[in-house]
């Protein structure tokens, strides 16, 4: 203890004391404009080429897209179109509003730019290499230009999803062509819109930007003439920032959910997540391709007491694949609790003892929590777990080269998007090899994806896609854990919006309380 | 033995030896007799999460009930452990290049210290991380690269030492007789290079256990579910909001456990090297 | 010789030996990413391993070519600062390190300057009363400022000083423009970095000190009545200051290397957090770019200190040279 107050007596003596006076940072009282958090830096602006959700909320805040997605909701009205016309479930007619400049001199909107800046995901980029997100744009065939601000959108086939997570998203920005094949390579580091904001400036690692573009003739004017991100890796100390007043707002960790809820000028925002976390289960590998295993491992693991240990209790239970909210969700999709009695009624069916599996899973905090939980719980009816954790990088390398085959038990984290084929595609026989980790073969399933995707009509799908699910149930191929909660803090002042998986912020409806 | 005792007692009769001692065998004792006083490190008692210290867990709990004296002194043990193998290894293997250099002269001599040079001209921590990152970690791995990136320091001592023995008038007598040099080196530079070699050694044993620590608590060292120091510092310092206790607890045994070893391996160097005593 | 030519002799040999350890730890480099079993490309590029992707760092890197073209082709990349374009944001990989070192040698001199400013007064006054009870406690802790890793100082520093008292900023490195709010989010990080070398350096100066005094030319104006604080301040202390100044390469290397811990948890922008992460997601090529900076400065900062070695004491030059 001697040698800790020396050290103490020392600083205070040295150098703490000289700072003190300037020690007065940045208080929260003094800020009209909001300081906030994001964990994950800017990687690539282009929207075809972006890394993660950062790009994407800002792509859509800074871009113009046909239609916006309202404050907080799924729906949609227009922004850079005035007009949208169906002529089919495969055609639509669209008319973009006149006078739309985009920043940096680079002129007015045409329907020429929206043209180019769909064909990117049909074509390729510059080089014609594939963008990273060509998928959302899947179903689109063409675009035909057919005036200076008229155009024609043209589907291989109806597609509900193309709207969702294509037009309306990050990938629907309209760029202008002249910015983009002007700046080449550039484009990556430089967004160029017509959209609610500009963005102003990026220190790479640090922070960005966001500034109102007063320059936008849409009807979404941004409120704030300015919003600050900083890029802070971690929760745990974007959290502590916002606790000194650095922050207005950032995202939290469940568990510090007490910690939240006891603050000052602070408002907790609690949002149930849409993305699944589940345990994957090979169903070829060794002793895991008898139902019977599997069925006893279902019953052996004790997921509420995950639920208590990895995420502190402050997330709810998923049931299955698709989340409350979602088109598709299985309301009724039974609820394993846990039974040891019958897991071992069941391995000694299967005639089976002495097993010994793998457990893979990224070596977060949580996930390790949750392995660990699994390790005891299965350790009772005599199974042994060997826990293997590896880094992001070596755990996703795992969705190529067929590298999953050696795979056993697998906690995996998966994002959803608002459209449910785009969780479901996961699953599919083709996916074998890739991301399909539980090696998982159903034709019937495949079918029925195939049909999800073409189908319209709402209770059609909804229908398919609970069938999807119990076949999966069926399967025992997956132990659905969460669908996670998105827990943000938030200075009373101020009033954030998202979209209703809480990862999709709209910064250009960020508002004064 | 005889000369054991003689150096234990040398050890004892100055202050920083006394206490470089004491904190040393406080640092084993918490080590192996931890477990004994505590509950199974690896139960999980999830209604006790972040119990703090109290009759049931002298040192709480962390984040999944689990009891922590328990585990802090299975972490140390481990850490220690693989402290100790990393500087053995390394100052062997360190030795032996070193001894050869130094005897065989020439390019040989020339080629080895320049692989020692270009291994030094990495900062340790960075290149131990290179190497992970490249080839994969698990216990014996990390052991192996880590004794990489410390055997240049055994080697140029050794070959330095050796390089000194090599002029002295009775060995190249020795070699003129056509003694088969592996005699040479077994009779007269191996006790020669033990001194020194012991010293640095002892010295580089506080170095590798923060290093150790540090790459730990990176997530490139030590890999769950075993625990080390460094382990057990990044996860409390994970879960720093709900209790400091874990991160602050293994943080003092790690401090006190370097400056116990770097305490008694000075007390060390000025028993069996007093010359070097005065200047580092 | 003069003295002169002597010192630039000096000079001349040791940047020639220096750029040979830069190219040898270039290739060393080279080889070690290269012998990690499995397909180099695979290797190379982790999840991201498209076919496009592939044939793309096959033709960038040269891996259809001769081994020897491939490590000219590296080390001359290397010297030219282009190491191709990061896989992960299709940005040329020296704009993302360049981005981040001002942050790292911020961290860096400061570490260094805040230990030379603490470390020296600590071991000259220790040197001042050897053997007395403030030498031996100044002695005690020096040595647990040197053994306490910067892991443990992080930690501590981050709960007493950033979240216990609110004085100084958790995270970051300030914003941009704004020096005041930039110093102190420096503050707690370079003290983590430097306490260990105020304890070196404490301990260099006394050492130093003592010897100097004991030697004769100390001795004859001790015996002509010049005060010991004179000696001590105009003569002793330059001579002494010789081996600290020669140990500063190695401890801006060292610094450099040990910040990557302190960058992880003061959440600082660095080399060495950009290192870190870049490790995590098996992106490789920002990694070996990053060890390549790294290695060169810490090479680099070694020979400077020597010149000014060289420079400070003439025997230098003529001993080693």
């Amino acid at each position: 203890m001697r040698m800790k107050l020396d050290r103490r007596t020392f600083l205070a003596g040295s150098s703490a004391l000289a700072i003190l006076p300037y020690a007065r940072f940045a208080f929260a009282a003094a800020r009209t404009n909001p300081i906030i958090a994001l964990d994950t830096d800017i990687g690539n602006l282009d929207p075809g080429n972006r890394v993660g959700t950062t790009e994407g909320n800002i792509i859509r805040s800074v871009c113009q897209t046909l239609v916006r997605f309202e404050p907080g909701k799924l729906t949609w009205t227009n922004d850079a179109a005035k007009e949208i016309k169906q002529i089919s479930d495969t055609e639509f007619d669209f008319e973009l509003n006149p006078g739309q400049m985009f920043t940096g001199g680079y002129g007015e909107m045409t329907a020429d730019d929206v043209k180019f800046s769909f064909d990117r995901y049909i074509n390729g980029d510059k080089n014609g290499k594939k963008l990273t997100y060509a998928d959302d744009m899947e179903a689109l065939k063409s675009v035909e230009v057919t005036g200076k601000y008229t155009g024609k959108l043209t589907l291989k086939h109806p597609s509900a999803a193309l709207w969702l997570i294509g037009i309306c998203d990050a990938s629907g920005a309209i760029l202008s062509k002249k910015a983009t094949e002007e700046l080449g390579d550039k484009i990556a580091t430089t967004l160029i819109g017509s959209g609610p904001m500009v963005l102003r400036e990026w220190r790479p690692k640090e922070q960005f930007v966001l500034a109102a573009n007063p320059d936008y003739k849409g009807p979404y004017k941004a409120h704030f003439e300015e919003i600050t991100g900083k890029i802070i890796p971690e929760h745990k100390t974007s959290f502590l920032s916002y606790q000194a007043k650095e922050l207005d707002f950032t995202a939290f960790d469940a568990d510090q959910l007490d910690t939240a809820k006891g603050l000052a000028d602070t408002k907790v925002i609690d949002i149930p997540g849409i993305d699944y976390t589940w345990i994957g289960i090979n169903v070829e590998k060794g002793d895991l391709a008898d139902l019977k295993v599997r069925q006893a491992i279902r019953w052996a693991i004790d997921i509420d007491a995950i639920i208590q240990g990895a995420y502190s209790g402050a997330t709810s239970r998923a049931k299955t694949l698709l989340a409350p909210g979602l088109l598709g969700n299985w309301a009724d999709a039974p609820l394993y609790n846990r039974d040891v009695a019958k897991a071992q009624q069941l391995l000694s069916e299967a005639g089976k003892s002495n097993l010994t599996f793998t457990f893979t899973c990224l070596n977060d905090a949580t996930s390790l929590a949750v392995a660990q939980i699994v390790q005891a719980n299965l350790a009772e009816v005599g199974i042994t777990i060997n826990i293997n954790a590896m880094d992001s990088g070596a755990y996703w390398a795992l969705g190529a080269d067929n590298a999953s085959k050696d795979l056993e038990l697998t906690l995996i984290p998966y994002t959803s998007k608002f459209d449910p084929s785009f969780q479901t595609q996961w699953f599919l026989a083709s996916q074998i090899g890739l991301w399909n980790w539980q090696r998982w073969n159903s034709p019937e399933f495949d079918k029925l994806h195939q049909e999800g995707l073409e189908t319209l009509d709402k209770a059609k799908r909804e229908e398919i896609y609970i069938k999807m699910q119990k076949l999966l149930d069926e399967s025992v191929s997956c132990i659905w854990i969460t669908h996670g909660r998105n827990f943000f803090v938030d200075a009373t002042w101020l009033k954030p919006m998202f979209l209703p998986n809480g990862k999709d912020w709209q910064f250009e409806f960020f508002d004064k309380a | 033995m005889s000369e054991a005792i003689w150096a234990l007692k040398r050890i004892c009769s100055e202050r920083d030896g006394r206490l470089g001692l004491a904190f040393t065998i406080a640092i084993l004792a918490f080590a192996l007799l931890g477990p004994l006083v505590s509950p199974d490190p690896n139960v999980l008692d999830i209604k006790a999460r972040f119990a703090a210290p109290g009759v049931a867990h002298l040192l709480g709990t962390d984040n999944l009930g689990r009891d922590l004296l328990a585990r802090t002194s299975v972490g140390t043990r481990y850490a220690l452990t693989l402290a100790v193998l990393i500087v053995v290894i390394s100052s062997v293997i360190g030795s032996l290049i070193g001894i050869v250099a130094g005897v065989a002269g020439g390019w040989v001599d020339r080629a080895v210290t320049a692989v020692f040079d270009i291994v030094n001209a990495f900062p340790p921590l960075i290149l131990a991380f290179a190497l992970i990152a490249l080839y994969g970690k698990g216990s014996a791995t990390f052991v192996f690269l880590v004794t990489v990136v410390f055997i240049p320091q055994f080697g140029r001592m050794a070959r330095a030492r050796a390089r000194t023995l090599r002029n002295l008038s009775f060995i190249e007598a020795e070699r003129m007789l056509a003694v088969h040099p592996v005699t040479i080196v077994v009779r007269h530079y191996l006790p020669n290079v033990a001194g020194p070699i012991i010293v640095l050694a002892s010295m580089n044993l506080p170095v590798v256990i923060a290093f150790e620590a540090s790459l730990s608590f990176l997530g490139f060292g030590v890999q769950p579910p075993k625990s080390s120091l460094g382990t057990l510092i990044k996860d409390g310092f994970v879960s720093i909001n709900q209790s400091w206790w874990p991160t602050i607890t293994a943080a003092l045994v790690l401090a006190v456990a370097t400056l116990g070893a770097t305490l008694l391996g000075e007390a060390l160097r000025r028993v069996i090297d007093p010359k070097s005593a005065g200047a580092r | 010789m003069t003295r002169w030519q002597r010192t630039a002799a000096f000079i001349a040999t040791r940047f020639a030996s220096v750029m040979l350890t830069i190219v040898g730890a270039t290739l060393l480099l080279f080889l070690m990413v290269r012998l990690v079993p499995g397909d180099f490309a695979s290797v190379m590029l982790g999840p991201r391993a498209t076919p496009d992707l592939r044939a793309q760092i096959v033709h960038d890197m040269g891996l259809d070519r001769s081994l020897a073209e491939q490590l000219w082709l590296f080390v001359s990349h290397a010297a030219t600062g282009n190491f191709g374009e990061d896989v992960v944001s299709h940005r040329p990989i020296l704009d993302l390190v360049l981005e981040v070192i001002p942050n790292t040698l911020a961290l860096a001199f400061s570490a260094l300057a805040l230990a030379l400013v603490v470390g020296i007064p600590i071991g000259v006054i220790a040197a001042l009363k050897p053997g007395s009870w403030l030498d031996s406690g100044l002695a005690l802790l020096s040595i647990s400022f040197i053994t306490t890793p910067t892991l443990v100082v992080s930690v501590v520093l981050f709960l007493v000083f950033a979240i216990g008292l609110h004085w100084l900023p958790v995270a970051g490195a300030g914003n941009p423009g704004d020096i005041v709010d930039r110093l102190q989010h420096l503050v707690l990080p370079s003290v983590a970095l430097a306490l260990g070398w105020v304890g070196y350096i404490s301990r260099l100066v006394r050492a130093a000190l003592l010897d100097t005094l004991a030697e004769l030319h100390v001795r004859t104006l001790r015996a002509y009545g010049v005060s010991e604080y004179r000696i001590v301040g105009l003569f002793a202390l330059k001579l002494a200051l010789v081996p600290v100044v020669s140990i500063l390469g190695i401890g801006l290397g060292d610094l450099i290397g040990s910040s990557v811990v302190v960058e992880i948890i003061f959440a600082r922008p660095g080399i060495g957090s950009l290192i870190f992460n870049s490790i995590a997601q098996r992106n490789y090529p920002v990694v070996q770019a990053c060890v390549v900076f790294i290695v060169a400065f810490y090479i680099l900062a070694n020979l400077v200190v020597d010149m000014i070695n060289a420079l400070l004491d003439p025997r230098i030059a003529a001993g080693r040279g």
